[in-house]
């Protein structure tokens, strides 16, 4: 009884530990919740934390037992909702949300995910009321530098940044910064970040084309090497293959995101929680079906390349054939 | 039970925390080595039982979502009283949708049978009065079977029932390809809004070779100075890829398929779709279409803002 007793109190304090570990990593992520803690509170904090890293540790190295994707996306939507959810400002909702990819990139880097592309702020984002366009561009502005300059991923584990869009309609110290993080980072070797920022996939596609239509006007290219492989180079984000493609926030649509690279098989996962409130469990259940349906993806992409191959020798693609 | 799974944990943590270490010279003793044995087993068997719980919850989850009533009888089963008034109000409850898709499309996997299918989308898509529907097979089993759903279309009942006991008025397009079915040629060239639907039939071909082949249309259009390269844009693209009927691209997407992936689906007409999934929680074809129509009713569009 008295074991018992002990027992189950020790995993009660074990469980309270977990939860308040896993629930402050998110509320405490709400851009200016600061208040006065006791230094036992700050103490509970911190063995919280070292607690949470370790079984995070040990989760991550679970799931490497099975297939790891090399490259995924994620659709950050949700922050301003989450912020009215949580009775704060609006750019308070976008700070959580660039809480949230940190850590995200942090658990995608413990994996061993090659490349991970986020989608920042589409072409259509512009629509929006002047401040919080400013507000994100603000933050944007900063957070790349804060990224590039200081934090643990390009330091430590040599995260190299790409900003992937339509860049010429940002304004110009937004630039500054974006040329400043592709920079400093582009010879890290470790994990690529591709930020979609302003981005839209109609934008990338007709881009690609019109790249693809200059160097042949220029010589560089033959019309009769003008084909997918070709025109796939000259998107934004070539490759390597979409993997995953996750949405947060419970919207099941791609809205003009990345429509090239995923549709090709990847597997798309919609996850009804907001990007702030996105956590590491949701993260390991997406993995963890992805492993499930891999053996299938990867039987289905093999028999469309073997028709494909059948095909590009015989086939002449026509005017006929466009929608 | 809960004691085994803490102590469980506990030890996985011990030795994960232990395994990682080597000695002075870097090499690995026996201990560590067995150690390192242990764990990939006991890491392993832990991801074993994580995929399993995985796969239960979805099949839970399969199961809950199975549908409380079947409306496969609607349009298949013959006209009794009971079914006309089920009908009925099924009709009514489409038509106080908040909002339907304009144009609806259906992605079949490759096992299913392509005449039954376009036939059974198209009598719901008349009988939910969405206007274009378009039909998406990989592998080109449509075009083949095109004759074969042409003279299905003409003489099905359930589309008949669909439409009230009128013929519906459809029009089946495959690339150049059309066929007018339940109305004549001279009608029809008087203006196309006289259909109930507008049917497309579409494969791989239309999507990524589509793209390639206007890329090189462009290049020849540039070559005989018809075109300038900086006058390539979004517009200039979406133009030569909107529908022929002047339908929007696809409001919603019917993925009929246990994968949950798009296979090489035309990529610009993904662009504002709403994308529902579902094969195994289904009853069939007719319950997806269902479904999907009153999820779509239900969805929120914000266009960016």
């Amino acid at each position: 009884m008295t074991s018992f007793a002990v027992y189950s109190s020790l995993l009660v304090t074990a469980a309270t530990i977990t939860y308040i570990a896993v629930a402050g990593t998110f509320r405490g992520s709400l851009a200016g919740v600061q208040s006065e803690k006791l230094p036992f509170q700050k103490q509970c904090e911190t063995i919280c934390r070292t607690f949470s890293s370790r079984l995070r540790r040990v989760a991550v190295r679970v799931m490497k037992q099975g297939p790891i994707p090399q490259h995924i996306a994620f659709i950050m939507d949700g922050n301003r909702r989450f912020a009215r959810k949580n009775q704060v400002v609006t750019s308070g909702g976008h700070a959580a949300g660039f809480h949230k990819l940190t850590d995200v990139l942090e658990w995608c880097n413990d994996l061993g995910i090659r490349h991970v592309s986020v989608f920042a702020f589409a072409i259509n984002n512009f629509r929006r009321s002047p401040e919080e366009v400013t507000a994100l561009m603000t933050l944007a502005r900063d957070k790349l530098r804060v990224l590039a300059e200081k934090s643990e991923l390009v330091k430590k584990h040599g995260l190299r940044i790409r900003v992937a869009g339509n860049k010429e309609m940002l304004p110009e110290d937004v630039q500054e910064s974006i040329t400043f993080a592709e920079e400093s980072t582009k010879s890290n070797p470790g994990m690529t970040l591709n930020v979609c920022f302003p981005y839209s996939a109609t934008d990338e596609i007709s881009s690609a084309i019109r790249a693809l239509v200059e160097d042949v006007d220029s010589g560089k290219l033959m019309v009769a090497d003008v084909n997918e492989k070709s025109l796939e180079d000259r998107l934004h984000i070539p490759g390597p293959d979409l993997d995953i493609l996750v949405r947060t926030s419970g919207e099941i649509r791609f809205s003009n995101y990345m429509l090239w690279q995923s549709s090709k098989m990847a597997y798309l996962k919609f996850v009804n929680a907001y990007w702030p409130e996105f956590s590491l469990w949701h993260m390991l259940s997406i993995l963890v079906s992805w492993q499930l349906s891999h053996d299938l993806i990867k039987q289905r992409k093999a028999r469309l390349q073997d028709t494909l191959m059948a095909t590009t020798a015989s086939s002449v693609v026509s005017d006929s054939d466009t929608c | 039970m809960t004691l085994t799974w803490v102590f469980t944990v506990l030890t996985v943590v011990a030795l994960a925390h232990a395994s990682g270490r080597s000695n002075a010279a870097g090499k690995r003793g026996a201990w560590h080595q067995l150690c390192d044995g242990l764990c990939t087993i006991l890491l392993r068997a832990i991801h074993l039982a994580f995929t399993i719980h995985r796969s239960f919850q979805a099949w839970v989850h399969n199961s809950l979502n199975q549908a409380q009533f079947d409306v496969r009888e609607l349009l298949e089963d013959d006209d009794s009283d009971e079914i006309l008034v089920k009908r009925a109000k099924l009709i009514e409850l489409f038509e106080s949708l908040t909002q339907k898709p304009e144009h609806f499309a259906a992605i079949l996997a490759e096992e299913d049978e392509p005449v039954d299918s376009v036939e059974t989308l198209c009598a719901w898509c008349v009988m939910a009065k969405v206007p274009c529907l378009t039909v998406y097979k990989k592998n080109g089993g449509l075009r083949q079977s095109f004759d074969d759903i042409a003279y299905r279309l003409g003489s099905s009942k359930s589309i008949l029932r669909a439409a009230n006991g009128r013929a519906a008025r459809i029009c089946l397009r495959d690339g150049d390809r059309i066929e007018y079915i339940g109305t004549d040629v001279n009608a029809v060239l008087a203006a196309e809004q006289q259909f109930n639907i507008h049917i497309s039939l579409w494969s791989r071909s239309n999507g990524f070779p589509s793209l390639v082949g206007l890329a090189k249309d462009m290049c020849r259009q540039v070559d005989i100075g018809t075109l300038a390269p900086k006058d390539i844009d979004e517009h200039h693209v979406a133009a030569r890829l909107k529908h022929p009927a002047g339908f929007v691209h696809p409001d919603l997407i019917l993925l009929y398929d246990d994968l949950v992936c798009i296979p090489e689906f035309p990529p610009w007409q993904l662009q504002d779709s709403e994308v529902y999934h579902i094969r195994s929680a289904a009853k069939g074809l007719d319950d997806a279409f269902y479904r999907a129509l009153l999820g779509y009713g239900r969805i929120e569009r914000r266009w960016g803002k």
